[in-house]
């Protein structure tokens, strides 16, 4: 028995194309006898038997290499093709899932049911995916509102280098003030709306704690007092602007404080409520917190906080008294402004806490 | 079917169609039908308008600029793109400048073939993707075959600009099937000129590759995606030059990264004046350079395993897109 493979016809192509048997399957040939017509890329060529022999053809028609078994000549034995084995091409038509291959071992390795892999809901399968499922505790996505707010205080983390200072404010006497002033002004006034209106009327005095930093150690000076003001009442953290809060006085800015605490309950702050503020007050007034260090927004030079008004002992003329006093953090860009600026700043606001006569001039 | 059947059916249709095209070429008469068979059936059926030549490349060319400039049209095939050298100033200094010279606009429909590429063994001067030569030839056009493109649309493009235009012809291509939908991993959609080839939208990495790179750039982005696990999206244009990314500009617009592959040999080519473009519209966006990815800048050998070393392979695309991403 001869094997009749393809001989090697040319340099140049790795193909060719088997056009016609010449003799039949199972015909007795002679050697010498045209067997095939073989087209390569350049032209058809007439293979000729080497030997004398029954003919028995494997390939018929169709694509075929050099090297190739096509046919077997001389006795019956039956010739075995070895099988090459292939990559499986992908099916045309509607893609169901893709695997790849990380992910697969995962899937083996975890012996994971493909009906929950497929409940993944994706296209592509990757071995990120697969750990979710190897994972028995539950992954959720953030609400909106705070996924942004995790941008920010990222940005605000990785872009400005912030230090902070603490003053302790006395406000004993700084409570029936505010009583007074709310029955004057037919609002609340409490400390939070005087603490805006004190941190607003010092731009003046520190004028880059209102300041943008434009980078390449230049910034721009704010044209009014923009504060901040956080407000949370449990449907998410806002921040609405209290605008030109210096220019204003304080039943104003109490006012507008109030109605922004309304909106926050209803839940529908409009954009321009929340937008174009140069420095931020954090209120964190639930009884307790006795210090809270601030984030500085992007694009601030400043943050301040108010914590809780705490009861403390404090030595008198003839022993001892209680006092109420409330810590004010400040939170500042390095770059713009220093410890001393940051101490004085804190100072002045402190003074108009602790003086309430001060409001009534 | 092949595309080596495509492109002779396309051409049976467009002499069918338009009696005023004519079709020249070296050896292109049956029964010999052309060295790659394109030209198979033409002469048979369509007589005089099918035309054997004397072996003169700037003869034929001039002649199918000729027939062009008086008012018919013509597909020229060169045997082997490496001979288009012989044309280059029948193409640039004659068609090309023809369009405007003359005080007025004046169409040349002349489709010059080009079977290009190496990969199959035939040496230095039978192998070459000379497609950088014709970038930035005023007046010319530059165009590649590919499996996702119908050559027909493409020849009545062509034909419809009034400009004439170069038009490669992968000769490894020629041997695969034309392609169309998806193969089960990717799907195939068709924009304006361009195929786009991708598993998931919005991916962050785009290969921009001609026709002739479809085999290889397809099993890269299958081993990218399934062994690397990164998703790249494969966009085709059929036109070279001028390149129009328009109809891509949101898939662009998503990438992180840009490749851009090509057969023709490293310096001054297609890829870098795509680069060009895409650098001054995507800059800002995009987290590195954009890969370049080319046949080293070497003569092309005969032997099999040193010809393998000259021309693109499926991994040198894999690999570059790797190095990429990991830099």
């Amino acid at each position: 028995m001869t094997e009749f493979r393809i001989p090697k016809l040319n340099n140049n192509d790795d193909s060719y194309i088997l056009v016609e048997w010449l003799a039949a399957d199972g015909q007795e040939v002679k050697q010498g006898d045209p067997l095939v017509v073989i087209e390569t890329s350049k032209t058809a060529e007439e293979l000729e038997s080497p030997v004398d022999g029954l003919l028995t053809i494997k390939v018929h028609s169709g694509d075929c290499a050099p090297g190739q078994l096509i046919a077997a000549i001389g006795s019956f034995v039956e010739v075995v093709e070895p099988v090459v084995p292939e990559i499986p091409p992908f099916e045309s038509g509607e893609i169901d899932i893709v695997i790849t291959r990380p992910a697969q071992v995962l899937i083996e390795r975890h012996g994971i049911t493909l009906e929950r892999v497929r409940a993944l809901g994706k296209k592509v399968i990757r071995a990120e995916d697969v750990e979710t499922l190897s994972d028995p505790r539950e992954i959720v996505r953030l609400p909106k509102a705070q996924r942004q707010a995790a941008d920010v205080v990222a940005m605000s983390h990785q872009t400005i280098p912030a230090a902070f200072t603490v003053v302790k404010a006395d406000v004993t006497d700084t409570g029936k003030l505010t009583r007074d002033l709310s029955k004057h002004a037919r609002t609340l006034i409490g400390l939070s709306e005087l603490l805006v209106k004190a941190v607003a009327d010092q731009r003046a005095a520190f004028p880059r704690l209102f300041a943008e930093w434009l980078g390449d150690g230049r910034i721009r000076l704010a044209e009014g007092s923009h504060v901040g003001v956080t407000i949370d009442v449990g449907k998410g953290l806002f921040v609405p602007v209290v605008r030109d809060a210096d220019a204003r006085p304080l039943d104003a800015v109490a006012r507008e404080l109030m109605d922004y605490r309304m909106t926050a309950l209803r839940g529908s702050f409009r954009e321009r409520d929340l937008v174009g503020a140069n420095i931020a007050v954090t209120l964190h007034t639930e009884p307790g917190v006795e210090l809270a260090v601030p984030i500085i927004y992007p694009g601030h030079v400043a943050a301040l906080s108010l914590a809780s008004a705490q009861q403390e002992v404090q030595p008198s003329d003839e022993g001892f008294t209680v006092r109420q006093t409330v810590r004010i953090g400040l939170a500042f860009d390095h770059r713009v402004v220093n410890g001393r600026d940051a101490a004085l700043f804190l100072g002045a606001v402190k003074r108009l806490l602790e003086e309430p006569r001060r409001w009534l001039e | 079917m092949r595309v080596a059947e495509h492109l002779n059916r396309a051409l049976h249709s467009v002499l069918e169609k338009d009696p005023s095209v004519h079709v020249l070429g070296e050896d292109i008469s049956d029964p010999y039908g052309g060295a790659f068979k394109i030209t198979k059936g033409l002469s048979d059926r369509f007589g005089p308008r099918v035309m054997s030549t004397p072996l003169s490349e700037g003869g034929i060319v001039g002649v199918g600029a000729g027939l062009a400039l008086a008012g018919d049209r013509a597909i020229v095939e060169i045997m082997f793109g490496d001979f288009a050298t012989l044309a280059f100033d029948q193409l640039v200094n004659f068609a090309a400048k023809s369009t405007t010279m003359y005080g007025r606009q004046v169409d040349v429909p002349l489709i010059v073939r080009l079977p290009t590429g190496g990969r199959r063994g035939y040496g230095p001067t039978h192998s070459q993707s000379l497609q950088k030569h014709f970038i930035g030839v005023p007046g010319l056009s530059v165009y590649e075959m590919s499996p996702f493109h119908d050559a027909e649309h493409l020849f009545t493009e062509i034909f419809g600009s009034g400009r004439p235009a170069v038009f490669f012809e992968d000769k490894v291509l020629y041997t695969k099937p034309m392609l169309s939908g998806g193969d089960g991993l990717h799907t195939f959609e068709m924009r304006d000129g361009w195929a786009v080839i991708r598993t998931e939208e919005d991916t962050e990495d785009v290969l921009l590759a001609p026709g002739g790179l479809t085999d290889r750039a397809l099993i890269a982005l299958r081993d990218l995606l399934l062994e690397d696990e990164i998703a790249c999206t494969l966009l085709v244009p059929a036109r070279l030059h001028p390149l129009d990314v328009t109809p891509v500009a949101d898939v662009l617009a998503a990438a992180k990264r840009v490749h851009v592959a090509e057969d023709g040999t490293a310096g001054g080519t297609w890829g870098a004046e795509v680069a060009r473009l895409l650098h001054a519209r995507l800059w800002g966006r995009l987290t590195a350079p954009i890969t370049h990815i080319s046949a080293p800048d070497s003569i092309i050998p005969t032997a099999a395993h040193l010809e393998a070393r000259c021309t693109v392979q499926a991994a040198d695309i894999r690999r570059d897109i790797q190095r990429a991403i990991s830099r």
